[in-house]
């Protein structure tokens, strides 16, 4: 990528993040209730109501209050929680480390099992145990996050007692919630690579290449396999996207202290400047992530690095 | 933040940028870095003792006060942790779940509904009822080490009524006019008008009394660590993780509600945030935490079966109820609101959508405050379809074909508002095909809490389903008086001579009489209809059996003082 096509690229990324916020900011102000109303207890009168709204700064008009958060955030500031009063970028940062964390190991897990799955299923098409393995890749689509996370842990935690239900306290709690992270995007890259191998493997370079005389192996990991992952690393950037949002489920089930929680919760408390906080960083990870991903595509297809980005 | 944590984030980011991609890797240990380094992990700050911070789960640890009994460490699960802990500031469950442990009120009341001192050793109200002279107990200290004197409760009141806007019982804080420290135990509070409700007020655990230091030194409002004289002492704090209570070895100031008024037995009491009820469940059976509280009748069912696993229960000063709007037709008829009250069964909603965890209500207060009475059965609008058509004949409502009921060329149907929590969908689905029995159609409509209450507040809604919880009688003032309309009192109900009997009994000082007021207010709600009442919950506690003398309060608080924990 050239340096003025990563400019544009990354003003391209400031344009969306600017559009991410107003977006989320519309939707916290459509939502019925705010920080206050959610705060305040039933004895509260509607003076008191008022006062509290006051205080809060949020009887300011919407624009206002938008271009009040948009200044802070250009000065590194992301506000302070409506509810405990916290700096929300403290509060983001105690939770980053644990997102971060769950989101490699899921990506690591989901590119072993998808990688793995996809390149026997792919070479072996047609076999029973593609089937088997495509069979248990569809299941892994289509089994909704909250009810895998509960089978896994009725199985591991309460029949077999070798891991632990909730809680962040050692390596071994990070195994359940990776697991069942992981499973869905793996089944979605094993099928990629799948189908994707399975058209590389029939193409005439191959034929020649075994022709040559190489062994089977150095064919499908020179020639095939490199060839077959541009539209799997393609599709990875994406598929973080729906990893977000099953960390949301799975960081609730598990108790896991990441920022989908800390999101959820602030939802609830109609805690705006830590929603707006969380979602730009989340969006900015996600968008940070997609380029990474399209320079890596750019690397394995030289077409795509030369023209399309 | 956890070295294993630290550790396995550089692993992998140093794994990914070994993986290859030349260009991406770097960015991301530098990010990492900034944030390990930056989240000072939040513990307490009254530093009279060094905090215990260790890696390993509380339950391995050895002991930290030494040369004491040890009863072990309590681990209960909380749905949501508190956004900060200071007894005046917004309420949430995770806020009323750490107040009562932290901060001794200057009353409490016990399962019977009397008023027990606690801080307050003894009390002398005025015959005209307003003053109320109180003397404090002495020897009493604060977790920081400061004495309780009158001047720390004259502080904790004059703060709450200048700054406690967001608190529950705020508005009776506000009856107060005014606090007075007469010497270094007694302290005066004075009023406008009697105030009936005030033990009611000052014995919830928002009105725990605070350290005027704990205040002054804190300083930044994000890091408050507010100080009580309770029975245990914050520690360590681990943002949506866990909050751990150290035993307070010097307390000796317990209120009888407990054998033991001594200090804890407890070591510690960790309280682990588990947001998700099922996963509540599994950490109680994989004994990950000791006590979780279940309102799932299947989670019941479930616990019921379990060898080491006992369900201790108590009813709530709640009420579940189906509200009217008072004010919209023809729900501003009482011959519809009458209706559709005698189209509801009770008994079927507790046994279908509840599994039998709440008892059938009739009366507008619940069994456990004064002024409910039995006898109020015989004026319930009970169960009866006839009844129920009749009176929508009388209403002007004629019944087509379909048996669907019209007037004036307009359909009987109503919108059921409520919230997205269970067992309200439950509830609402019995309600709904309750109703279309009698030939009325209902559209359920479910809204998060805090929508709901916006929604109702507003008046769009034909039938609410909603719960109040409260300690005082006075809760038919705030649900059902006139003033209320358009804030508390959603189903914007108006009665002048209801309002004039609560607001005698808001003021009425003898208990006899203050009773007979509320059961007189009652008679006229009731034939009023301006809601069914329908149930009064029932709180249920799940306990490992290697929990010992674990009690439920008032208001399903739990009451530790008691307990150890055996076996660990």
């Amino acid at each position: 990528m050239t340096p003025g096509r990563l400019a544009h690229r990354l003003l391209g990324m400031v344009i969306a993040l600017v559009a991410v916020s107003v977006f989320t900011f519309l939707a916290l102000a459509t939502i019925p209730g705010d920080a206050a109303s959610a705060m305040v207890g039933d004895s509260a009168s509607q003076e008191q109501l008022a006062a509290l709204r006051d205080q809060m700064g949020l009887s300011a008009s919407l624009p206002q209050r938008y271009l009040t958060f948009a200044a802070g955030v250009l000065h590194g500031d992301l506000g302070r929680s409506l509810v405990s009063g916290r700096p929300v970028s403290s509060m983001i940062l105690e939770r980053l480390p644990y997102t971060l964390l769950l989101s490699f190991s899921a990506i690591t897990l989901a590119l072993l099992i998808g990688g793995l799955a996809g390149m026997i299923a792919g070479t072996r098409a047609g076999s029973a145990l593609d089937t088997i393995i495509m069979g248990g890749m569809a299941l892994g689509i289509a089994v909704p996050t909250f009810w895998s996370a509960l089978l896994l842990i009725m199985v591991f935690s309460l029949k077999l007692r070798w891991l632990p239900v909730v809680g962040a306290t050692s390596p071994l709690h990070l195994v359940l919630p990776t697991v069942v992270l992981a499973l869905p995007t793996a089944a979605v890259l094993a099928r990629l690579l799948r189908s994707s191998l399975q058209d590389t493997l029939g193409a005439d370079y191959i034929r020649t290449a075994h022709a040559k005389g190489l062994p089977s192996r150095r064919v499908l990991t020179r020639h095939a396999l490199r060839n077959s992952l541009a539209p799997v690393v393609a599709i990875l950037g994406l598929q973080i996207g729906h990893l977000i949002a099953g960390a949301f489920v799975v960081e609730t089930i598990f108790a896991w202290p990441g920022l989908g929680r800390l999101t959820v919760q602030a939802i609830f408390d109609r805690d705006y400047p830590v929603v707006l906080g969380t979602t730009l960083v989340i969006a900015a990870s996600f968008l940070m992530i997609n380029l990474l991903v399209d320079l890596a595509h750019g690397r394995l297809d030289p077409l795509v690095g030369s023209k399309s980005i | 933040m956890p070295r294993w944590i630290l550790v396995l984030l550089l692993g992998s980011a140093l794994a990914l940028s070994a993986a290859g991609c030349a260009a991406p890797a770097p960015a991301m240990p530098a990010a990492v870095d900034a944030a390990t380094v930056a989240p000072a992990v939040v513990v307490d700050a009254t530093a009279t003792e060094a905090p215990v911070t260790t890696d390993a789960p509380a339950a391995t640890e050895a002991p930290v006060a030494a040369a004491e009994p040890s009863g072990g460490v309590l681990v209960r699960a909380m749905t949501s942790e508190p956004a900060q802990i200071d007894p005046q500031g917004p309420p949430s469950s995770g806020l009323s779940v750490v107040l009562p442990y932290l901060f001794d009120t200057l009353v409490v009341r016990d399962l019977d509904n009397n008023v027990v001192p606690l801080l307050a050793e003894s009390w002398d109200e005025a015959a005209d009822g307003k003053t109320i002279t109180i003397k404090l107990r002495p020897d009493v200290k604060f977790n920081d080490g400061t004495p309780l004197d009158a001047e720390a409760v004259k502080f904790t009141f004059d703060r709450f009524k200048e700054s406690g806007v967001q608190s529950p019982i705020y508005a009776g804080i506000q009856q107060i006019a005014g606090i007075e420290a007469v010497d270094d135990l007694t302290v005066r509070f004075t009023f406008d008008a009697p105030a009936a409700n005030f033990w009611s007020t000052v014995s919830m655990p928002y009105a725990g009394i605070i350290s005027p230091s704990s205040v002054q030194e804190a300083g930044d409002v994000s890091e408050v660590r507010l100080v009580g004289t309770g029975p245990f002492r914050l520690g360590e704090w681990k943002p949506g993780q866990s909050i751990t209570l150290d035993r307070n070895p010097d307390y000796a100031w317990g209120a009888a509600v407990t054998e033991n008024q001594g200090a804890p037995y407890l070591d510690q009491m960790v309280l682990k945030v588990i947001p998700d009820a099922a996963a509540q469940l599994a950490a109680l059976e994989a004994g990950e935490v000791d006590v979780i509280f279940v309102n799932n009748p299947a989670h019941r069912d479930q616990l019921a079966t379990e060898p080491n696993i006992r369900l201790e229960e108590t009813v709530l000063n709640s009420l579940i109820y189906l509200g009217f709007n008072n004010r919209k037709a023809p729900y501003d008829d009482l011959k519809v609101r009458q209706a559709l009250s005698h189209a509801i069964n009770k008994d079927q909603i507790v046994e279908a959508a509840l599994g039998g965890l709440g008892i059938a209500a009739f009366a507008p207060l619940p069994p456990t405050l004064p002024g409910f009475d039995p006898a109020l059965k015989a004026d319930e609008l009970g169960y009866d379809v006839e009844k129920a058509k009749a009176l929508l004949t009388e209403a002007g409502f004629t019944a087509g074909g379909d048996g669907k009921w019209m007037r004036d060329g307009e359909p009987l149907r109503a919108v059921l508002l409520t919230s997205t929590r269970p067992p309200n969908d439950a509830i609402a689905t019995v309600i709904q095909s309750q109703l279309q029995e009698i030939g009325v159609d209902v559209e359920i409509q479910q809204l998060d809490g805090k929508a709901v209450m916006e929604a109702a507040g507003g008046g769009q809604f034909d039938l609410l389903l909603w719960r109040y919880d409260w300690n005082d009688p006075d809760a038919l003032n705030i649900f059902l008086g006139s003033d209320r309309i358009g804030s508390t009192n959603r189903v914007a109900y108006s009665n002048p001579q209801v309002d004039e009997l609560l607001k005698q009994g808001a003021q009425e000082l003898d208990e006899q009489k203050r009773a007979q007021i509320y059961r007189d207010a009652e008679k006229l709600i009731m034939a009023d209809a301006p809601w069914q009442a329908i149930y009064n919950p029932i709180d249920l506690m799940a306990i490992r059996d290697n929990v010992q003398d674990l009690k439920m309060g008032y208001m399903g608080r739990m009451l530790v003082n008691d307990a150890r924990v055996v076996g660990q």
